[in-house]
């Protein structure tokens, strides 16, 4: 899934010097989905607004991941990237927001691309890199720690607003050796993850964050940096698809946070992604006393109240309403650049689990009132339950007579001696052809190629010392 | 001429010698015979030997007597092959322990003459008494090129339940080192591809599966692969597909160069079992159209019918765990019947005949009821039932089991000793003494693992093969002063 979120920041990133080992090796394989999804009817929130509550490239992320993904707000999500663009002189951004601007409105403006101030910024970011490459270089030469600690950051700075995110990445990661406090090291570690984020680099965040665990020692530490690590490890954990880790770091996270973090996310999207991955991946206990009851997570849930209503309704096991209200927002997540690709797994997972949470208590259930119970018609319930059974997640059967859904009685007894005859059978069969070969191999009569083609002795020939013969017995026969 | 028959009958002095004694009786009597000249062993029309001495009692007698008739005239086999053909089906192999190679000499000339006539049938019956009296006493369990022979007679005469006589007993030896020109890895890789496919035609698909899964585990040096391991291979991807009805999956035992010669020649049976395992109809129709050119070529197109013709069943099986009860239309609407034509053609009578027969073949458990709703269209529902497990067959199962297991992990010491007796353990383990600072190492593996060696005793099933792998590093040292009382398992599974 290559959406544009992601290929700008390759773009961004791949044209930087490959000297960065750590970065190249973990360049995503860039495929071109056919499948790209494109939202026809408006999101619920309102752009402006919407766009207002993030600073810094998320901003532009946003609004460029908006104008490709949703036709109804793409002019005006545009035309505000590149305004921000200009400014921000990123002209590889610049470029990308300019082409997609030509798909919706070929003859706005903004539409055409500006080559006067295309090739006087180049320019004009060439000599400020050249500039701040010099003064990094007499730093070196003076070799003052500090001087050339804030030259690394200098350099990093203005190729992280201009785009250059390679690079970027390579001059803060540069910085750590002359880091010489701890503070140094916490914020050198927080803008290379800044940057892995925006270059969805999640497995770099990850590695990022699990150093940046070793630096926070103090307890004013945790205070500052806490919600900042928790935002990055979740939206990683996310975008790995492991949901329920993902969930617990969203929910561990420090409302105290409010707007500092909102070059990567707000108040807003820490409920939302805390509270989607939660309800996609706990049962009902662990949603109440893990999300509802959580103290933390209740400031965030009160930012966003359909989710904490969505939350509630699950756990009260009304979940036609859970997945109605859900089924609500779908646009909205659909704009979300770390969300779009999970919202589809997220969606199904908490679906099933509320099939398979509807049925726990039932012995027997009729098709019709779980229908009604999850509003969807009984012919697509029933193939739904068909695929849940098939795929071993529901333990049921299907009376297609009476339409009823009953519970399969699950012999335990039974199935423990069954597994245990079957794994001795199978013990047995190993056994048996292991000492067929080691015969075999004793009495000299293995393979051997025809001797016109026999190349002298291979190094397994003949001497096979006991040890070897009774390893490949014993190897993996048991 | 008298003194030999008089000789002959004499032997057994008593039927109630100690082994030892009776050894040397016959070795007596070898040494006698193997000495007279032919003319002597053939007799006269009075004193015929064939007719004073008796197949059984006499086997030895007999036995040189044939060899000598048969190697004065060799056209004497037209007259003699009836006789032949009784002597071999009932001669005690006791007695012709020390002349293998006349009886197998004898044999030979039999077999030829049944080649000659091209009436494989008449060899099977001789073969068979004689795998069993052949490596007296271990009879069948030790692996002779007769084994091939007899297997690819039986293949050949279409007698496949004789096969199963010989085929039921598990080889355990095979002929030590050079003893036996005739048996070489063809022969042995041969006997289980045949034996594999008696038992695909007798339908004992578990048993076909596991000689399979051997020639294709087969040992060789380097990375040389037999075409027979590659026949195997085809037909273990069908025959596992009857098992399983699901994609197969190469064993681990299976050398990597063999997996990957085999799968570069099998390609049209992986793709086979891919669609198979899809459990797409369509599909499987689309790949079977494709391939069957192939199969019928390799001779193999009879088993992959009937891998198709499981499909259906499998298909059926696998609504028992979905549904309850289903209406035979909503059956028949399914198209699992990829051997017929196009889709949709099974009309709900067959249908119904079909699941009969799958109840009555104890396939599913499950019950037909049929109601006239509509005047005289009557609709018919199917109610499957979980398949009944009484706890007493299980555990009677279990104990089979757990008693097999035992005996197969004594043989695994047994073998285990025999291979710490092996020479080339025996140097290995010198060579590590030798070697500087590794007599240590070794011996300190080997407290290491004996300090398991309580534990996995009475680990129960799973971990009896253990013991004789922790047994390993004991080195030979430890079996000189070798007790066979303490090589007794005996496992508590009783608790």
């Amino acid at each position: 899934m290559a959406d544009t979120f992601s290929m700008v920041d390759d773009q961004g990133g791949a044209s930087g010097a490959p000297s960065y080992d750590e970065y190249e090796q973990s360049l995503p394989q860039q495929t071109v989905n056919a499948t790209h999804i494109i939202v026809p009817d408006l999101p619920r929130f309102d752009l402006e607004q919407y766009v207002g509550n993030y600073s810094g490239r998320m901003k532009v992320t946003r609004l460029l991941f908006i104008g490709n993904h949703c036709p109804p707000l793409a002019v005006e999500a545009l035309k505000t990237a590149i305004g921000i663009v200009k400014a921000d002189r990123d002209v590889r951004l610049y470029r990308q927001a300019v082409q997609s601007l030509q798909v919706f409105a070929p003859n706005d403006p903004d539409a055409k691309l500006d080559e006067e101030w295309i090739e006087k910024t180049t320019r004009e970011v060439k000599q400020k890199t050249d500039r701040l490459e010099a003064e990094l270089k007499s730093y070196k030469n003076n070799m003052i720690k500090e001087s050339i600690r804030i030259g690394h950051k200098d350099l990093g700075d203005h190729f992280y607003t201009t785009g250059d995110l390679a690079s970027a990445y390579r001059a803060f990661s540069r910085m750590r050796d002359y880091c010489t406090s701890n503070k140094q090291m916490l914020d050198m570690t927080l803008s290379c993850i800044l940057i892995c984020i925006d270059q969805a680099q999640y497995t770099s965040v990850q590695t990022n964050v699990a150093k940046i665990r070793n630096h926070i020692r103090s307890d004013d530490d945790l205070k500052v940096h806490q919600p900042k690590v928790s935002i990055a490890a979740g939206v990683a954990l996310l975008a790995a698809g492991n949901y329920l880790d993902a969930a617990r770091s969203f929910i561990s996270t420090n409302p105290a946070v409010g707007n500092d973090y909102n070059n990567v996310a707000t108040m807003n999207d820490v409920a939302i992604y805390g509270g989607l991955t939660a309800l996609a991946s706990m049962d009902r206990n662990m949603l109440k006393t893990e999300v509802l009851e959580s103290t933390t997570f209740r400031t965030f849930l009160e930012l966003e109240p359909h989710i904490r209503r969505a939350v509630a309704a699950f756990h009260s096991s009304r979940y036609g309403e859970c997945l109605s209200i859900l089924e609500a927002y779908r646009n909205d997540y659909l704009l979300d650049p770390f969300l779009q690709k999970h919202i589809d797994k997220i969606y199904e997972a908490v679906r099933t689990k509320s099939i398979v949470q509807y049925f726990i208590p039932f012995s027997c259930v009729t098709l019709d009132a779980m229908s009604t119970a999850f509003g969807v018609p009984s012919e697509q319930m029933e193939k739904e339950l068909v695929r849940l059974i098939e795929s071993g997640k529901l333990h049921a059967r299907i009376d297609t007579q009476n339409r009823l859904v009953t519970s399969k009685e699950t012999q335990l007894r039974v199935e423990v001696h069954r597994g245990t005859l079957a794994m001795a059978e199978e013990y047995e069969r190993a056994a048996r052809l292991r000492m067929l070969q080691i015969n075999v191999v004793r009495s000299g009569l293995e393979i051997k190629p025809p001797k016109g083609q026999l190349s002298g002795p291979g190094p397994m020939g003949g001497g096979l010392g006991g040890r070897e013969l009774r390893s490949m017995m014993f190897g993996n026969g048991a | 001429m008298d003194r030999f028959i008089g000789n002959v009958l004499a032997f057994p002095a008593s039927p109630d010698l100690t082994p030892a004694e009776y050894n040397k009786d016959l070795k007596a009597l070898n040494d006698l015979l193997s000495k007279l000249s032919a003319q002597t062993l053939v007799g006269n029309r009075d004193s015929d030997p064939l007719e004073l001495l008796d197949n059984r009692a006499n086997s030895l007698g007999i036995l040189y007597t044939f060899f000598a008739r048969l190697s004065i005239d060799k056209n004497e086999i037209h007259s003699l092959w009836p006789r032949l053909i009784d002597f071999f089906s009932e001669f005690d192999g006791r007695q012709t322990k020390f002349s293998k190679d006349q009886l197998l000499a004898v044999l030979k000339v039999l077999l030829s003459f049944c080649d000659a006539c091209n009436k494989p049938i008449l060899a099977i019956k001789p073969l068979e008494h004689t795998i069993t009296q052949l490596n007296y006493p271990a009879g069948a369990k030790a692996f002779s090129s007769l084994h091939t022979k007899f297997v690819k007679k039986c293949l050949d005469a279409r007698s496949f339940r004789t096969a199963l006589s010989i085929l039921d007993i598990d080889i355990e030896e095979f002929p030590a080192k050079g003893s036996d020109k005739d048996v070489t890895y063809r022969e042995v890789l041969q006997y289980f591809l045949y034996g594999a496919m008696i038992y695909m035609a007798m339908k004992k698909w578990r048993r076909a599966s596991d000689f399979l899964q051997f020639v294709l585990s087969y040992p060789g040096t380097g990375s040389a692969v037999s075409q027979i391991q590659v026949e195997a291979f085809k037909k273990f991807v069908l025959v596992t597909l009857m098992l399983e009805g699901r994609n197969f999956q190469l064993p681990k035992t299976i050398p990597v160069s063999t997996a990957k010669g085999c799968r570069i020649l099998g390609r049209p049976y992986e793709a086979f079992a891919t669609a198979y395992a899809t459990g797409n109809p369509d599909l499987l129709r689309r790949e079977a159209a494709l391939v069957k050119e192939i199969f019928q070529q390799d001779g193999n197109w009879g088993i992959a019918e009937q891998c198709l013709e499981n499909f259906r069943r499998l298909g059926i099986k696998a609504l028992t765990s979905t549904y309850s009860t289903l209406s035979i239309e909503a059956i028949a609407s399914r198209d699992l019947d990829v051997l017929g034509s196009r889709s949709g053609t099974a009309s709900p009578e067959e249908l119904e005949r079909y699941i009969l027969d799958m109840i009555d073949r104890k396939e599913i458990k499950a019950s037909l009821s049929h109601s006239s709703t509509t005047g005289n269209s009557t609709s018919c529902m199917v109610s499957f039932h979980d398949l009944p497990a009484s706890e007493t067959d299980i555990l009677k199962d279990l104990e089979a089991q757990i008693a097999r297991t035992v005996q197969i992990t004594n043989q695994a010491r047994q073998l285990d000793k025999k291979l710490g007796l092996s020479k080339e353990w025996i140097s290995f383990t010198g060579k590590k003494r030798g070697g500087p600072g590794g007599a240590d190492v070794a011996i300190d593996q080997g407290y290491e693992e004996m300090d398991d060696y309580p534990i996995q005793g009475r680990g129960g099933i799973i971990d009896m093969g253990m013991v004789a792998a922790a047994a390993e590093a004991q080195g030979f040292i430890d079996y000189v002063g070798y007790d066979p009382a303490d090589d007794d398992m005996r496992p508590d599974y009783d608790d």
